[in-house]
């Protein structure tokens, strides 16, 4: 008992000496995920890529994802109750192996990269944004790339595809990408 | 915490606010700045985690915490919360029939484990009358569950009392995640119908809503010496809103309402003969609950509020009960400095129960209505920044029968980098009296012929049960496919429940042999619990695990119990191993295996048995699936836990399932 009795009060000075210790200032403020600032990029490319009005623009703003999702729920909430190009935006999760028409930005999964030409074939002629995590994504037809590094996200754009789509994307975007194909590299 | 109504989390997992645990990931992320009101400049330049989101703060917790994530309960082919938390390391499901389940933490396996608190979405499960939960009366669309997340040890800091082996908190899912509906309809030899349904959609831009219906029946289990009469079958139905209110405060309000019937045998004891009477029937099992739980969220603090209704209505052959319980809880947490994380609260609950026995079952007084108050206050501190932190606090509540209880603990958590995390803990937690220790008289005829009874009563001076639980973990981030993790244990047991035997006497012309709840048995139990986590591929995981357990108990000098020492320590199984796999096939099927070797229980009359569960699940179209699942394939029938009035055994089990969402 007398030894309990010792501990005890041990380690109550132990835990007096850290509360006075310790001197008020600012958390630093936990960092967000790498899926949380994707999809913060994923909102930005809505709002700095404008697509062409006309019979693939619904009457929603349609966000999805083809194969394995990496983003959980972080996609959802990004884009709840945001507008984009005057319309509500819709987040889907698409299982087939082919993607539907009315889809502006498609993130394609890595599970998918075995089916990419295919997927890319599919989309030709329709006005989607594709996006994806996989190396050499805009070297085989992808438009936006994202990229690592050093613990911060960027991303390559290849340029030739994204103007095939009829897309408009704003200097803004084109000047933070680290690599830009096509157009001579701007 | 927005979504359990306790800190658990927040405190466990500390300054890391995206924690898994009761941290609902909604207010998580809110309390952090919106990336989406960044430019594309700043998050250009903002640095990210590179741990994947899921698997860091519980792997920074100080804590022998499992979550079950909504895809492995799916993936599972699991229709009962019981039997998703058979995919819980160092948890013990043992099926007693078809409606009724056993589960232990660390031990102490029985129907109502009266050392563990059970809670859904901030409401607890545990019932004071019995002491423990009736899992059959829990449920909810599992397709809702966000995770279930298991705590083995004690946790009674910040639960409160009977939190002392273990802690399950079921969490579902916000109703912006549950948009459209889906509908699932299936049956098989056992899981004989069920249906399942939920619509979910925005309310005027400001919140969102689901309602949900589910009914199933089941078959009963397999007697080898008499008709089943456990079948059973319930409905079920809810809702639950969520609201973005002015500035960061959130509002939940939801509810449940069910109704079913469950088959049961009792053997009844009467005052005149015979004495002893078989009865079947079928027990009427009803209730309902209204939550509401307001979150306000200040700069790097948030203060919450949660509320529920909860009445339960059980009618069994032997007695019946209607229970109404009402809980307010409040809670604030704040940073103080760039060190502390604080959480304080306050709460109260009111329980009232109303029952009815028989001329063998009395509860003296027959009414009771019990009030808690409780007052708890938890510090982290970032003793080395990002290296080593201690966590520290207690609760201190007060009950009417022991009156002011308290429940310290002190956790301590090193990581050494990022893939090492190292954790020891000593907590001090109490099971709280029942009201059967204290106010049942239970007459039990020992023959049908003579008036010859065993008299179970219950004790005015019936203590708290006390435990010391010393652990420590270890968690490493073996390879970037490989993960491990190990938990031991030790606890000190003391005023355990006894039944002691006093002299024999004669009651109008009855032979009565009276025996008598005390606090006359005390203990210890160790163990460890492994697990191993491997993804073999992007689509393929497997993992494995095993756990230990050895339960030693005494009896206190003077004590004339004989039984409850063998009973306890031959009903937890001493070595169990599992191991999972789960694989993402081409063409949109999923495969699952899950296999189980669980040790024999001598004092349920159950050998150790190995058996495993087998998931087939097709995405035929994008809104369409169809799966069939196997459970318990190797044997055709085999006992898990006593209990029944015969050893009711667990049937193979095969149904076919048909998902439609929109």
């Amino acid at each position: 008992m007398a030894l309990v009795g010792s501990l005890t009060s041990g380690a109550l000075a132990l835990l007096l000496s850290l509360l006075t210790a310790a001197a008020p200032a600012a958390p630093e403020p936990p960092r967000p995920t790498e899926y949380e600032v994707k999809a913060a990029f994923l909102y930005n490319f809505a709002k700095f890529v404008k697509w062409p009005e006309g019979n693939s623009l619904g009457p929603t703003f349609v966000v999805a994802v083809i194969g394995e999702d990496p983003f959980g729920d972080v996609l959802d909430r990004t884009f709840a109750g945001k507008t984009i190009q005057g319309r509500k935006t819709e987040v889907r999760r698409i299982r087939t192996a082919t993607p539907p028409g009315d889809v502006q930005i498609l993130f394609i999964g890595s599970s998918e990269r075995g089916h990419l030409a295919q997927i890319l074939k599919e989309l030709e002629g329709g006005s989607a944004l594709t996006v994806a995590d996989m190396d050499g994504f805009t070297e085989h037809g992808g438009m936006i790339a994202f990229r690592l590094k050093s613990d911060v996200v960027n991303f390559d754009i290849n340029l030739d595809q994204v103007e095939r789509a009829r897309l408009k994307m704003s200097s803004q975007l084109i000047r933070l990408a680290r690599n830009v194909i096509g157009k001579g590299g701007l | 915490m927005l979504a359990a109504g306790r800190p658990f989390g927040f405190v466990l997992a500390g300054p890391l606010a995206l924690s898994l645990l009761p941290v609902s990931p909604a207010l998580a992320a809110d309390s952090q700045r919106d990336l989406t009101t960044m430019s594309l400049e700043e998050l250009a330049q903002t640095k990210v985690t590179t741990v994947s989101k899921t698997e860091e703060p519980r792997f920074q917790t100080p804590a022998a915490v499992h979550v079950v994530t909504a895809e492995d309960i799916q993936r599972s082919g699991a229709t009962s919360i019981p039997e998703a938390l058979r995919m819980v390391p160092g948890v013990h499901v043992a099926r007693i029939n078809s409606n009724q389940w056993g589960v232990g933490i660390r031990g102490f396996t029985s129907r109502l484990a009266r050392a563990q608190l059970a809670i859904l979405d901030g409401r607890t499960l545990y019932n004071p009358l019995f002491a423990g939960t009736y899992w059959e009366a829990q449920d909810t669309i599992l397709e809702d569950v966000e995770r279930i997340e298991v705590v083995r040890g004690p946790g009674g800091t910040l639960w409160g009392a009977n939190a002392v082996n273990g802690i399950v908190n079921i969490v579902t899912k916000d109703t912006r995640d549950t948009h459209g509906g889906f509908v699932s309809a299936g049956g098989g030899n056992e899981e004989r119908a069920f249906v399942r349904a939920r619509y979910g959609g925005e309310i005027a831009d400001r919140g969102s809503y689901r309602v949900y219906g589910k009914y199933f029946r089941r078959d009963a289990a397999f007697h080898a010496t008499t008709n089943g009469y456990d079948d059973w079958h319930m409905a079920q139905g809810g809702f639950r809103t969520d609201w973005n209110l002015r500035g960061e405060d959130r509002l939940t309000v939801q509810g449940d309402a069910y109704s079913g019937r469950t088959g049961e045998r009792a053997v009844l004891s009467f005052l005149t003969p015979p004495y002893l009477r078989t009865v079947d029937s079928e027990a009427p099992l009803s209730g309902g609950n209204v939550t509401a739980r307001w979150a306000h969220l200040m700069n790097g603090s948030a203060l919450t509020v949660n509320t529920y209704y909860d009445r339960t209505n059980r009618e069994e052959p032997s007695f019946r009960e209607s229970r109404d319980t009402f809980e307010l809880d409040l809670q604030h947490q704040f940073g103080l400095g760039e060190s502390h994380r604080l959480v304080w609260g306050l709460g109260y609950r009111l329980s009232d129960g109303r029952g009815r026995g028989s001329e063998t079952v009395t509860f003296d007084p027959p009414a009771r209505t019990d009030h808690i108050f409780s007052v708890f206050a938890h510090d982290e501190i970032a003793v080395v920044k990002d290296r080593l932190r201690l966590s520290a606090g207690t609760k201190l509540e007060r009950n009417q029968y022991t009156g002011f209880e308290l429940q310290p603990s002190a956790r301590l958590l090193w990581t050494p980098g990022p893939r090492h995390a190292v954790w020891a803990a000593a907590s001090r937690a109490v099971r709280t009296p029942s009201r059967v220790e204290r106010d049942l008289a239970l007459s039990a005829a020992l023959s049908p012929t003579l008036p010859l009874f065993a008299r179970i009563m219950g004790n005015d001076d019936f203590k708290s049960e006390k435990t010391w639980a010393y652990e420590a973990g270890y968690r490493v981030q073996a390879a970037e496919r490989l993960s491990l993790e190990a938990a031991a244990f030790h606890n000190r047991y003391d005023d355990l429940t006894s039944l002691e035997r006093d002299p024999p006497f004669v009651e109008s012309g009855r032979q009565i042999l009276p025996y008598r709840f005390a606090n006359l048995l005390r203990g210890r139990a160790s163990g460890v619990e492994v697990t191993s986590l491997a993804h073999l591929s992007r689509r393929w995981w497997v993992s494995a695990e095993y756990s230990y357990l050895s339960l030693h108990l005494e009896t206190a000098p003077g004590s004339t119990d004989t039984t409850s020492v063998t009973s306890s320590e031959g009903s937890s199984p001493r070595h169990m191993v599992r191991a999972r796999s789960s694989w993402s096939l081409p063409r949109h099927v999923d495969l699952d295996v899950g296999f189980r070797w669980i040790d024999r229980l001598p004092a349920q009359r159950v050998p150790a048995y190995a058996e495993a569960d087998a998931r087939v699940g097709w995405q035929v179209a994008p809104r369409l699936e169809i799966a069939v699942v196997g459970q318990n394939l190797l044997h055709a029938h085999h006992p898990e836990f006593g209990g029944s009035p015969d050893l009711a055994e667990i049937e193979r089990s095969v149904y076919g399932e048909a998902r439609w969402r929109w």
